[in-house]
Order: structure tokens, then C-alpha cells, then sequence
């Protein structure tokens, strides 16, 4: 069976993984206003990175990490109010999300944006919705240096203009794998959105719970699937044009069975690409369905499958993983502006 | 509100600095045409890297020369996402405007050199000299990237 394109879905965009052709965007250059390309795409939806790893220095809570908005502030300088940031949480294995936590941010008025979280538990956690108990309501966002936290109970809480704690040579990536142009997210910002909760609110089954994250925009009255991402570039590196768009449109639980424009799984789509890159083709089935594993009565080690940290280096390990280990690293490692406390990510540039 | 070309963009950001341009996220072509009787104009697209990795980005060239002053102005930009589905984001720091300094026309082959004007924007070991060569006949080019010989599309 045909699966529908993402033209016919209405979806003429691309968005994806970091700079992976966010999307049209809304331009002011002096007295013009230019808003080009099509009314889905946006950067502030645009996901860059997904990290999930244990609070350092206490195992019994998690942070979870949903950065958007690549180049900030020079695309968007604010969240998207017509949005809604989810971390997903799938805690059977299903890929099915059982618990969700929707950020939602006001209007920027005065210079100002709040944000509202809400946590949605069971069936609603699986919808396109941003229903679920408040547990963060009229958290400031941050857009100058020092970081603005918000404290409810046991959920702590930031979202704002950071630096980008990504790091690849991007440049080296395009030059046919030549990597020796550096890190080229040194100097990035992002938005983050950071959450500390504590690990009984991700479940009780750590051994088959898993992370991703969805941006979803409202059109027309409803909520279209806008971003998705788990483990690190995924969709960059496995997916081709419009599948992408496909991709960022279908739930993890259908990337086992859903088609690509050429009329094959994205399961055989992946172990082609797999192959012709030197991978194990078996792979494709440890990639897919594309949530991140995050076992939270573990360690998180990313090279381990089991969450994200920010210095874990995710394209030294993709690189090996998808090569066969015919390439072993791109000769950048991790920043050295982290924080070693809450929100953990570096002032922005 | 209107659209704008991104020619129009390339003008008002500037050309050769860390610029962001906007464009929808559509497919975009080469192209090669005569404009003049020794006046050319094209359009040079590689998606980036080379299969069998999926193009993460889009490398372009483009611009006008004109054969017998063997002068012109080029633009070459590394733009985020594959060409059928290339965003209007340059990658800051690779947006670079060059100087037509030389035209060797051959049969159905052009090449145009230059050199780059803002040379403090280039990277380390990034030569400011430019050379495309153009071969009409089979619609494609060959320049360089970063050192690395990249074949680009004009159709």
C-alpha cells in the first residue's frame, strides 16, 4: 500500500535535525517583510537535539531536554506560542507514548514569554493534544544570560536562549568527510527547554521506557505533527527529500510499517543505506522505531543506548555505528561550557 | 508582504558575510543562459555529501559573467537541506562573493576564475583563488569545495 506524500499531506517542508533545512521563515529587512515558502516549516518548531540522562549527582531524578531553534536568535528569538514542545515518554515498549510532558508558551508581550507544562498520563499522552495535569504554569523564559528556573514540587524547569551544546564538523560532514574544519556549532545558541522531574514520574518499567520529542502546530483547528527526534540524526542521515517530511509526520509506532516515497518500510529504506554506507543492514530494527531507550535505574551512556548525555558524543558513535567503522570520528569532542548544574546548558554566545 | 528571490536576499545580507537567507524550502535547479551575445548567466547545484549519503545540504554557484570584458560577479553558498528540498538558510561562514578575474572559452567549455573578496571571512585553509569549469554540453560543472573537487548540476 501507497503511503501518502507529505505534499498530499499538506507538509511542503523539511525539518529535521540541525539546520537540515528548517523551513521558510518570516523576514524583516527595513521596511520590507518577506514570509516565504510554506505556512508548516518554522524554526522555533525546529528540533535540533533530544537528551535524556540522570541528574548528576542524584540517580533518583532525570533531565529531560528538548532543544529547538537552530542559529537562535538569528532565525526566531522566541518560542512558538501557536505550538506545543512534548518529551514523550513510552514506558512498554510499544512505542506509544504513556506519558507526556506539552510545554506551551504564551505570547511575547513586553519582551516577555511564559511558559505552561502539562504532564498527560495514558491514553491522552498518546494524543494530539495538549490536555494533562499542570505541573509548570507562568515559568518565565529566558533570553539573556543568566538562566531564568522555575521550581513547582518535585518539577524543576527552564526554557530560553542557551548555547547550542551540540558539537560536529559540520563543514567537514559536506566536504566529503574531510574533517578537519572544526566544531561548527562552537559558537551556536539554541533554545532549550529543560526539565528535572523525578524518575517515578517517567514510570515504573525503566528497563522498557524510552524518550522522543515532537513539535506539534495548529492549522486550521487542530494540531499537525510538525518535528520528531530521538537518537541524533536520524532523519538526516537515513531519510531522502520528502522522506523526511513523511518521517516527521507518523508516530514511532509506525516507522516499522510505514512506506517511504519509493514504496518500501523505512525498516528496508534503512538497511539499504545501512549497507551502501558499510553498516550491519541489522541494524535497521535497533534504530527503528525511532525512540531513544532510557533504561533510568542504569547509568545513561548514549554509545550504550541508554540516553543522552551532553557530552556524549553522538556522531563519533553514529559515524562507527553506520560505517561499519569504516569512519571513526569527526576530531571534535564535547564543549567545555556545560554547566555542572541545572539547566546544565552554557550561556549563550 | 511579497516574496523575495533569493538574489534579493544575498543583496540585502550581504554577500560574504555570516548570513542567514531566506527562501522557501523548495526544490531549486541549475541553470545556464546566454543574456547577451558574450554575456552568460548560471546557476551550479551539488547536493552535499556525495551519495550514497543522503544530501544534507546544498552547494550553489551562481551568478553572471560576461565573456569578452571576462568579468563578472559570482555568489557560492553551502545551503541547508538536499537541492529538491533546499531551504533558503546559508551555514553561516560559507557564503562567499567572488570577482570574475578570467574566462577560457572552449567549444562547449567555460571556465571562469576569480578570487574571493572578503578574504577575512575565509576559512583556515580555504584558498580565496575560485575556478568553475563549465561544460555546457553535458550540463554540468566542476569546482571546488574546501579543496575537495565537487561535479555540480546546470539542469
Amino acid at each position: 500500500m501507497r503511503t501518502a506524500s507529505a505534499t498530499e499531506r499538506g507538509l511542503n517542508k523539511t525539518m529535521a535535525d540541525h539546520l537540515d533545512s528548517p523551513g521558510p521563515i518570516a523576514l524583516n529587512v527595513g521596511d520590507d517583510t518577506a514570509n516565504v515558502g510554506s505556512p508548516n516549516g518554522d524554526p522555533r518548531t525546529d528540533i535540533t537535539d533530544v537528551y535524556a540522562f540522570l541528574k548528576p549527582g542524584d540517580s533518583t531524578k532525570s533531565i529531560l531536554m528538548l532543544n529547538v531553534n537552530p542559529l537562535a536568535p538569528l532565525l526566531a528569538s522566541a518560542f512558538n506560542s501557536q505550538a506545543i514542545y512534548e518529551l514523550n515518554i513510552d514506558t512498554n515498549g510499544d512505542a506509544v507514548a504513556d506519558r507526556s510532558f506539552r510545554i506551551r508558551f504564551s505570547d511575547v508581550q513586553g519582551g516577555s514569554q511564559t511558559a505552561t507544562v502539562h504532564l498527560a498520563v495514558g491514553d491522552l499522552a498518546s494524543l494530539l493534544n495538549d490536555g494533562g495535569a499542570a505541573v509548570i504554569a507562568g515559568a518565565p523564559v529566558s533570553f539573556g544570560p543568566e538562566p531564568i528556573i522555575t521550581v513547582r514540587g518535585p518539577y524543576k524547569f527552564f526554557a530560553g536562549l542557551r548555547s547550542d551544546p551540540f558539537f560536529f564538523d559540520l563543514l567537514g560532514f559536506i566536504d566529503d568527510f574531510n574533517f578537519s574544519h572544526g566544531d561548527f556549532f562552537n559558537d551556536k545558541n539554541v533554545f532549550g527547554i529543560v526539565l528535572e522531574v523525578p524518575n517515578g514520574s517517567l514510570g515504573t518499567t525503566a528497563g522498557t521506557t524510552s524518550v522522543w520529542a515532537r513539535t506539534l502546530l495548529e492549522q486550521n483547528g487542530s494540531w499537525i505533527r510538525d518535528d520528531r527526534m530521538a537518537r541524533a540524526a536520524i532523519n538526516t542521515v537515513f531519510n531522502h527529500g520528502q522522506d523526511k517530511n513523511i518521517f516527521n509526520s507518523i508516530d514511532p509506532k509506525q516507522d516499522l510499517t510505514a512506506s517511504t516515497t519509493e514504496g518500501i518500510t523505512f525498516v528496508t529504506s534503512f538497511a539499504n543505506t545501512l549497507q551502501a554506507l558499510g553498516g550491519d543492514p541489522a541494524l535497521a530494527t535497533v534504530l527503528l522505531p525511532d525512540v531513544m531507550n532510557y533504561d533510568f535505574s542504569k547509568p545513561t551512556d548514549y554509545g550504550a543506548l541508554n540516553g543522552r548525555r551532553l557530552q556524549d558524543d553522538v556522531i563519533d558513535i553514529s559515524l562507527s555505528l553506520v560505517t561499519g567503522g569504516g569512519l571513526k570520528t569527526d576530531n571534535v569532542g564535547p564543549h567545555s561550557d556545560y554547566l555542572s548544574e541545572f539547566p546544565y546548558l552554557g550561556t549563550p554566545h | 508582504m511579497k516574496t523575495l528571490a533569493r538574489r534579493d536576499f544575498l543583496k540585502m545580507a550581504g554577500a560574504g558575510t555570516a548570513a542567514v537567507i531566506a527562501g522557501a524550502a523548495v526544490p531549486i535547479s541549475g541553470f545556464f543562459a546566454w543574456t547577451g551575445k558574450n554575456a552568460l548567466r548560471f546557476r551550479a547545484v551539488a547536493g552535499m555529501p556525495k551519495a550514497p549519503w543522503p544530501a544534507y545540504a546544498s552547494y550553489v554557484i551562481e551568478g553572471d559573467v560576461d565573456l569578452s570584458r571576462r568579468s563578472g560577479n559570482l555568489v557560492k553558498s553551502i545551503y541547508a537541506g538536499a537541492p529538491d528540498a533546499m531551504s533558503g538558510i546559508a551555514f553561516p561562514g560559507t557564503v562567499r562573493s567572488v570577482r570574475v578575474t578570467s574566462v577560457k572559452q572552449s567549444g562547449d567549455s567555460v571556465v571562469i576564475g576569480g578570487e574571493v573578496t572578503d578574504r577575512a571571512g575565509l576559512l583556515a585553509g580555504e584558498s580565496p583563488a575560485f575556478s568553475i569549469q563549465i561544460d555546457r554540453s553535458s550540463g554540468l560543472a566542476h569546482a571546488d569545495f574546501l579543496g575537495s573537487k565537487v561535479l555540480l548540476k546546470l539542469d
